[in-house]
């Protein structure tokens, strides 16, 4: 077993360029907004980092970059600019540098904005231009009396997931699961949240009566839950310290992710469930996990 | 390879095979000869310890525990018929038959398959950050497990260094006491003379490393070189990156201590005392320092952290100690208040001789 001799701003590189075959597959279903919607996340998360930290060279530690990939492929693209320049100067500001910098935060700095946009202007994020119409999620979650089953047969689902997003979540799961081959993220933390949100899912699915979840595999494959499983969930800085408590932590980030999915006022609850998750980490680091005392 | 220093035989040359394990035990203990590896333990209290324990084997460590250190395995791809010899001249000190030479690559291993003998029963071990360690030794070599407060010589195992055997063949046969040491000095191997500051051989640097990149401590210029020293850098990695709390220094740690809760409490002295075993049970190989990618020096955190607990238990058995002391004279002055007072009374009640 050799690990990757990687430093941590080569790593950093590593996850930001590994975002974006999925960042491409977006800009193919959503249009060229998604790009300028990164340009701008990233530019202003840089610029943000320079300017709390004074210090120029900030930018090739590369965690400002991940930070604002991430933000622009989560806010969907017909969003107004100016969202996304404040949720890229929140996720810094709010989400990192108040906590002391790099590797100090409790919360994902990503996920920080993006809640921050989604709860300050509901409007502009659940409501999608009128191309595209509805997302599946939002149909799924505003579907009123008509069953699953129906409601899947609204132009917003795709051939398994949601349209359009379905294939953005393989091409994240693609990467993912590269950085995983490379050891680069552990297995078990994708793996946990993919199934907390699998299994209930499955568990509750009753080939889609009004009163349904939503199927297994929509689930999986809707919103932006590959983007969190492999990349947002994994980040080190924000997951517990053992084992265990990472599966833990990993699972009930899914099971959020499912109840906020199918009870919640929002359609994609993932930002939400992980900022809860983030808040249960001191305490999960306090659960003592089998600490094997030396043997020898 | 060129010697750093010209040898001058100080002591008659022995031929083992015929003299008495005293006289060769002796002689180990007159040419000064300390352990290489690291402890820098006297090699001829060791091998006393181990007689009084009922001798078995001697296990010779050609184990290179630490990444970009390569002194042992050049010393025995060079000088791998002395090694043997060494080998030969232990057990006849300790009166045994057979010893084990463990090395850490099939290179080496097959260096000494063409002269083998008899005798040694050579080993290669998977050399990982902690392979080196003598316990860790004596558990994959000989499959004997060793518990962290005992010794090996407890068990009549003797563990030595190559370097170690080297100095006692050369001790023997050639007379010489040990005045240099194969070092690997910025990645080249190389016979370093003993007692030489340091800056002496690596020039005037601020970033000097007295020990491999890994687990070497920052040293001044002045500092001497020592026949425990392995390795001298002239560099260390500058300016870590925040810890981001990846946690691949608990994955790698061998002993499975929590380096990376060890490392978060540095800054809190209060969180330090739940990790006095571990700190105290780590033995440096710098596993941690090695798959950290944010290049932090954590053996020097757990050092410091270990030192200062250290002063801490120190400053408490001071004050407890100090404490009783004072408990103790405050009973006496009573006691001796009391006597008085017993005394003053029964002379009242006296009567009166005058």
């Amino acid at each position: 077993m050799v690990k990757p001799q990687l430093t941590t701003p080569q790593l950093m590189w590593l996850v930001a360029s590994s975002l974006l075959p999925g960042l491409l597959v977006a800009t193919l279903y959503f249009g060229h907004t998604i790009l300028l919607n990164c340009a701008v996340a990233v530019g202003v998360c840089l610029l943000a980092d320079i300017f709390s930290t004074r210090n120029p060279r900030i930018v090739s530690d590369g965690s400002a970059t991940v930070t604002g990939l991430l933000i622009g492929l989560s806010l969907p693209p017909s969003i107004p600019l100016h969202l996304v320049a404040l949720a890229g100067l929140a996720a810094i500001l709010l989400g990192k540098v108040v906590f002391g910098g790099l590797g100090k935060n409790t919360f994902n700095p990503a996920m920080v904005g993006y809640a921050l946009v989604l709860v300050a202007f509901p409007e502009d994020l659940t409501h999608f231009d009128a191309t595209t119409g509805a997302t599946a999620l939002d149909v799924l979650s505003h579907r009123g009396g008509i069953t699953v089953g129906e409601a899947s047969r609204s132009p917003a689902y795709g051939d398994f997931g949601a349209l359009g997003y379905e294939y953005v979540n393989v091409a994240f799961l693609g990467t993912g699961l590269f950085l995983v081959g490379f050891r680069i993220i552990p297995w078990y933390l994708p793996l946990g949240m993919l199934v907390g949100l699998a299994l209930p899912a499955l568990l509750f699915y009753d080939s889609g009566s009004s009163a349904s979840l939503g199927s297994p595999l929509f689930h999986l494959f809707a919103g932006g839950t590959m983007l969190a499983a492999f990349y947002v969930v994994t980040d080190p800085v924000t997951a517990p310290r053992s084992v265990g408590a990472k599966i833990l932590f990993a699972t009930g980030i899914g099971c959020f992710t499912l109840i906020i999915r199918a009870f919640g006022a929002w359609p994609d609850g993932i930002a939400f469930a992980v900022l809860l998750g983030n808040a249960f980490v001191p305490l999960l680091d306090k659960i003592p996990f089998r600490r094997r005392l030396p043997t020898s | 390879m060129k010697r750093a220093v010209f040898h001058v035989a100080e002591f008659q040359v022995l031929n083992w095979k015929s003299e008495q394990p005293e006289i060769l035990r002796d002689r180990i203990r007159e040419a000064g000869i300390v352990g290489m590896g690291g402890a820098g333990y006297p090699t001829h209290e060791k091998i006393e310890k181990c007689l009084a324990y009922d001798p078995r084997t001697v296990l010779v460590n050609g184990v290179e525990c630490e990444p970009g250190v390569s002194a042992d395995e050049t010393l025995i791809i060079n000088y791998a018929e002395e090694i043997l010899e060494g080998c030969a001249i232990l057990e006849r000190c300790l009166g045994t038959t057979g010893s084990h030479l463990a090395v850490g690559s099939r290179f080496v291993f097959n260096t000494f398959k063409e002269l083998k003998k008899a005798n040694t029963t050579l080993t290669v071990v998977e050399a990982t950050p902690s392979s080196g360690e003598e316990r860790a030794l004596v558990q994959s070599v000989l499959g004997q497990h060793i518990d962290s407060d005992e010794f090996p010589a407890n068990k009549g195992i003797l563990v030595l260094n190559v370097a170690t055997v080297f100095a006692i063949y050369e001790a023997v046969c050639k007379g010489y006491r040990p005045q240099d040491r194969i070092m690997t000095v910025n990645c080249i191997d190389v016979w370093v003379p003993l007692e030489e500051p340091i800056e002496c051989i690596v020039g005037r640097s601020t970033q000097l490393t007295a020990g491999g990149c890994y687990t070497g401590r920052l040293a001044d210029g002045q500092q001497l070189t020592q026949a425990t020293l392995n390795a001298i850098e002239s560099d260390r990695p500058p300016n870590p990156s925040p810890c981001i709390r990846c946690g691949w220094c608990t994955d790698v740690c061998p002993l499975k201590l929590p380096v990376e809760a060890i490392y978060a409490s540095r800054e809190n002295e209060d969180q330090w005392a739940q990790f006095a075993v571990d700190l105290h049970t780590c033995f440096e190989c710098g596993a941690c320092v090695e798959a950290c990618p944010s290049q932090i020096q954590i053996l020097d955190v757990i050092r410091q952290e270990r030192s200062s607990l250290t002063h801490q238990n120190r400053a408490k058995e001071h004050a407890r100690i100090a404490n009783e002391r004072f408990a103790e004279r405050n009973r006496r002055l009573e006691r001796l208040a009391n006597q008085a007072a017993e005394r003053r009374a029964s002379r009242e009640q006296s009567s009166r001789k005058w």
